[in-house]
């Protein structure tokens, strides 16, 4: 996920419907995560596979597509698509493997309804977690927080903390790990037993950057916040004058 | 601003930069297991690593967070689960072998603890609590007994894998942050 990636995502400007965009997505949510009514036995379109899920999914997308526009939609279903992918295939080669192998006695056709299901599953509710997370103005609310005229709280300078490291990492950390990940894949090409060796090696180096990429500027960040003006301490309206009070 | 602040904002930060890692090395690498309709990944890596470095709290957190945030990215009836399980392991090996405390040993029996309860923890809840649980909120009958026992060896072997690297990742840490 590099910058490309992280302006392609972008939600369309104009904050004002973003409020009502968050509600009308956090609605739809609600059946994927709780259950109801989608887990109701009833018709289904294929065994195992029940109409309630495949009428859900597509009343999400119709959402989805109709709350982010056009554009934010196709990027969505890119992404989504871009993760749902090796998740089934690898696992429905999985899969056959341990049939294969011996170490599974699930039938064929059960396996295709489980991917298929998971397909079903993953199609519908990525999607709406990633209209729900390029709904909420992650880089907006950093600066919303620092222009604040009575000052930044000790919560809120935790949270422009948690912010300022959360697009860091997911803007900036992953474009150079992409990068990294396209020098050194050549030695996952070698034959023979070095593959693994050369996989946990790329791994390694990729998380080692990852984290020292991610934490360098940690320092740098909290002295900056914690030097930030807090804010003045709530006035106490009950409180007497000190004169009264002496009286 | 006081040292105090300072070393708590260092603090959070620490916390949300592994949970991100954590969150990111879950969705980006995911083997689906047939039996339970789990998945594989190697998220835990970064749980490991932040409990080895930073001690149990740092470890803590990052479990809870984390993997538990990638969770709701596809497998929702897994977030309680993962949050709960990868939230001890840190917390324990933390405690076992994290922060001013790392010694080898030390270190690889906290490994040792923290693959052991997530096999054990995921076992636990795949067997027992979601199948109860499932009886009230369908949302949870995703398991049983016979699927959370199919589950232990691919459980253990993202633990050990996880664990292998998180030692090498912290080893190569210690010594750039003691340098």
């Amino acid at each position: 996920m590099g910058n490309a990636t992280a302006n392609t995502m972008a939600p369309p400007p104009g904050g004002s419907g973003r409020k009502t965009r968050i509600a009308l997505l956090a609605i739809a949510a609600i059946p994927a995560f709780c259950g109801y009514p989608l887990s109701i036995p009833g018709w289904q379109v294929l065994p195992g596979v029940p109409a309630s899920w495949c009428l859900y999914g597509l009343m999400v997308h119709i959402t989805v597509a109709a709350v982010c526009g056009p554009r934010l939609y196709a990027n969505i279903v890119t992404v989504a698509a871009m993760i749902i992918m090796p998740v089934i295939f690898s696992g429905a080669a999985v899969s056959h493997l341990a049939r294969f192998t011996g170490l599974s006695r699930q039938p064929g056709p059960l396996a295709s309804v489980h991917y298929l299901r998971l397909c079903l599953t993953m199609l519908t509710v990525i999607p709406l977690a990633l209209g729900l997370v390029t709904g909420i103005p992650f880089e907006s609310a950093e600066q919303k927080l620092l222009q604040s005229s009575r000052g930044v709280g000790p919560w809120q300078k935790k949270l422009l903390m948690a912010l300022r490291v959360f697009n860091h990492i997911c803007f900036t950390v992953m474009a150079g790990l992409v990068e990294t990940v396209r020098e050194e894949k050549s030695g996952l090409l070698q034959p023979g037993s070095g593959r693994l060796k050369a996989f946990m090696g790329l791994m390694r180096h990729a998380a080692i950057e990852g984290i020292c990429s991610a934490v360098q500027y940690i320092p740098v960040w909290a002295a900056e916040i914690g030097s930030l003006p807090g804010s003045p301490p709530n006035p106490k309206p009950c409180s007497k004058p000190a004169d009264q009070e002496e009286k | 601003m006081s040292a105090s602040e300072i070393k708590q904002l260092y603090r959070v930060g620490i916390v949300a930069a592994f949970a991100t890692l954590a969150f990111l090395g879950t969705i980006i690498i995911r083997v689906p297991i047939p039996a339970t309709g789990g998945y594989f990944n190697l998220g835990d890596t970064f749980v490991m690593t932040a409990a080895l470095l930073y001690g149990p709290l740092t470890g803590a957190l990052v479990g809870l967070i984390g993997p538990a945030a990638a969770d709701a990215v596809g497998f929702p009836q897994f977030i309680l689960a993962t949050a709960v399980v990868k939230g001890v392991e840190g917390a324990l090996l933390g405690l076992v072998g994290g922060g001013k405390t790392r010694s080898g040993p030390r270190v690889v029996l906290g490994l040792a603890l923290a693959v052991a309860v997530l096999a054990g923890g995921y076992f636990v809840f795949e067997a027992w609590i979601y199948p109860r649980l499932g009886r009230t909120i369908p949302f949870f009958a995703v398991t049983d007994f016979k699927a959370a026992l199919a589950e232990i060896v691919p459980n253990l072997l993202q633990g050990t894998i996880s664990a292998v690297l998180a030692f090498a990742i912290a080893r190569v840490m210690g010594k750039f942050t003691a340098t």
